[in-house]
């Protein structure tokens, strides 16, 4: 099956989703919302990248290198409390979006 | 995000981009190299996986171009690279650059010097509260011959506060001398006698002390207000000078105030001394005595016209039998205009020639860049064919454009220093020696004047050069087909040209009988 591509505006949520838990360089990010998704979700860096760069300048996520499990040097992002308050924000928005989208599907 | 903190992390990231730069690399080279290991793992040659994983990441530098322009303050990065091609731009072209930076230093220059005068003498607020509702008022003698704006008399003055309906209050001002001796070398100052409500009417604190009071100014108490040049001049800015008893005239007077040192007011900016008026009796009921300058300020909703019509009648009844010269009426003229003057008409015939030089420049030069478009068509060709869209290409042709304009402002501002010098000349003596100096007001408009001519002289040649297809342009020697539409153009700025020219010429026409006819002086008894 096709993958999908990522609707827009929700790979924000997801990262900060996924960094809520613990902190990670990019390609595990992306390693993640690919097993998070059942492979339904096709990450392509090229839109990974600029996600994060843009929510480190916004100050939502912090970054800096250290040594991975295999000590190699990766740059591991984390959430800043500005992050964590931004993802309880889009969380909830997307469960009323969903709520809303799935009542007038099931509604109708 | 607030602003501030969006601008600090632009800031922050400009400082060190080129380390944020490094270390995008370093992590797209991390994310390519575990992907390869995942590959290898899965199974596949070390090459194989290099490859794929490359792949995966969809272009590496795609994907750097993608995160630059994603980030916030990527348009500065973008305008700076502009910027550069437009210094290079210039720098290849240096005839053309140097006729257009002239041309645009001489206008902006020269339209920044007139505005200077202009804020300076129409725009800044005088130092007084709501100077809007101050007006003189003056005794029209033109009936019998005699000068339209001649001093008024202390005795129409005290009959003018009594009856008058539209003016919350009127003062008086006359000329005096001081001979200020005693604790120093004899100095002869420009002092001026007042009432005193004339602060009342003017709407002004001193800056120390206080202003006399009407029963100072009715028992002829020597007391007096001095001007904070005189202040710090002579009396070194003492501030035990409240109280002080000082030698005028031969006199004893105590100084009750100092005035801020912005402060000045009618007929000059170098009043030094304020006393008061103290008329004598004689002199209150005195209709010929010519000698009197006055300040009024309107009542709230009373209008210019109603006032005029309101105290010509009022001067009419109170003249009809006292003054021997007859009846007259009065001339009201708003404060502001009064100490403009004739400069005024001047300055606003100045500010359109200018105005007018500019645009002439622009057209100009929108017509050079033009020409000179046709010339650059291969090179936007290619530009167009490596997937440059038109608004980039509007924009860097704008940029350039901006660029030419700066330089050219710069230049300009060294240019109007010495025409500000010379425009001095201009202000009028009411306001005194101001000078004309390159304040954040000029600089603010020199840098619109700067932009505006940059959007009127490269906005048809961004437009235009920006149209063409990239075949038309690679094409062998450039042959082009919009020809036709191109000259239709290039035809209607000459039009334009030749009538902005010709009305300079008729602006130009009119300008010196505006600076030759001398200011008109006050005639009335010189006290």
């Amino acid at each position: 099956m096709e993958k999908l591509d990522i609707p827009q505006g929700t790979l924000d949520l997801m990262i900060l989703t996924i960094l809520s838990r613990e902190p990670m360089h990019g390609y595990g990010i992306s390693q993640r919302l690919t097993i998070l998704s059942q492979d339904q979700f096709r990450v392509n860096p090229g839109s990974l990248f600029p996600s994060l760069y843009r929510l480190e300048q916004d100050g939502k996520l912090k970054a800096d290198w250290r040594a991975t499990e295999n000590n190699r040097r990766a740059k591991y992002y984390r959430l800043t409390a500005s992050g964590r308050r931004q993802l309880e924000q889009q969380r909830e928005r997307w469960n009323r979006v969903s709520f809303a989208v799935s009542s007038v599907l099931e509604g109708a | 995000m607030t602003l501030l903190r969006r601008l600090a992390s632009i800031v922050r990231w400009i400082a060190r981009r080129d380390r944020a730069e490094q270390d995008l690399n370093d992590e797209l080279q991390v994310f390519i190299d575990m992907a390869a290991a995942d590959e290898v793992r899965d199974g596949a040659t070390a090459a194989e996986a290099r490859r794929r994983a490359a792949l995966q990441l969809g272009g590496l530098e795609q994907a750097k171009e993608r995160v630059r322009v994603g980030r916030h303050g990527a348009w500065l990065d973008v305008a700076g690279r502009d910027i550069r091609c437009g210094l290079r731009q210039l720098r290849r072209n240096p005839a053309f650059s140097a006729i257009a930076i002239a041309t645009l230093a001489l206008s902006i220059g020269g339209i920044t010097a007139i505005f200077s005068a202009f804020d300076a003498i129409l725009l800044r607020p005088l130092p007084y509260a709501d100077a809007d509702g101050l007006v003189m008022v003056w005794d029209d003698m033109s009936k019998s011959g005699g000068d339209a704006t001649l001093f008024s008399t202390p005795a129409e003055w005290t009959e003018w506060r009594r009856l008058n309906t539209v003016f919350t209050d009127l003062a008086c001002s006359q000329a005096g001398n001081a001979l200020v001796s005693g604790d120093g070398e004899p100095e002869e100052v420009p002092a001026r006698k007042v009432t005193w409500n004339l602060w009342i009417v003017l709407g002004v604190q001193p800056a120390l002390g206080r202003v006399f009071t009407e029963d100072e100014d009715d028992n002829g108490a020597r007391v007096l207000v001095l001007s904070y040049g005189l202040w710090q001049r002579r009396f070194g800015g003492a501030s035990d000078i409240v109280g002080r008893k000082i030698s005028v005239n031969e006199e004893a007077y105590e100084v009750v105030g100092v005035m801020p040192r912005n402060f000045y007011f009618m007929p000059s900016r170098e009043i030094d001394i304020w006393m008061p008026a103290s008329f004598p009796p004689d002199l209150r009921g005195n209709f010929t005595w010519h000698s009197a300058q006055i300040v009024a300020r309107l009542k709230p909703g009373i209008t210019l016209e109603h006032a005029r019509q309101s105290m010509a009648a009022l001067s009419l009844q109170v003249t009809a039998s006292r003054d021997f010269r007859g009846p007259h009426s009065v001339t009201i003229i708003p404060l502001r205009e009064e100490m403009a003057g004739k400069t005024q008409a001047a300055l606003i015939v100045l500010m359109w020639a200018s105005a007018a030089l500019l645009l002439i420049a622009c057209v100009n030069l929108a017509n050079l860049l033009l020409s000179r478009g046709e010339v650059r068509g291969p090179e936007v060709a290619l530009r167009v064919a490596l997937g440059a869209g038109r608004g980039r290409l509007i924009a860097q042709f704008l940029t350039e454009c901006l660029v030419l304009a700066g330089l050219g402002a710069g230049a300009g501002l060294v240019l109007a220093v010495p025409a500000m010098r010379f425009l001095e000349q201009l202000v009028p003596e009411a306001m005194g020696a101001a000078r004309l100096t390159v304040d954040w007001r000029v600089l603010a408009f020199a840098t619109i004047a700067a932009v505006a001519a940059a959007l009127a002289f490269g906005l048809a040649p961004a437009w235009r050069g920006s149209r063409l297809s990239p075949q038309d342009g690679l094409r062998a020697g450039g042959r082009r087909t919009a020809g036709a539409r191109s000259h239709w153009f290039q035809h209607s700025l000459i039009v334009v040209e030749t009538a902005l020219a010709v009305a300079l010429l008729i602006c130009g026409g009119s300008t010196p009988a505006d600076f030759s006819t001398p200011v008109e002086h006050r005639s009335g008894n010189p006290y």
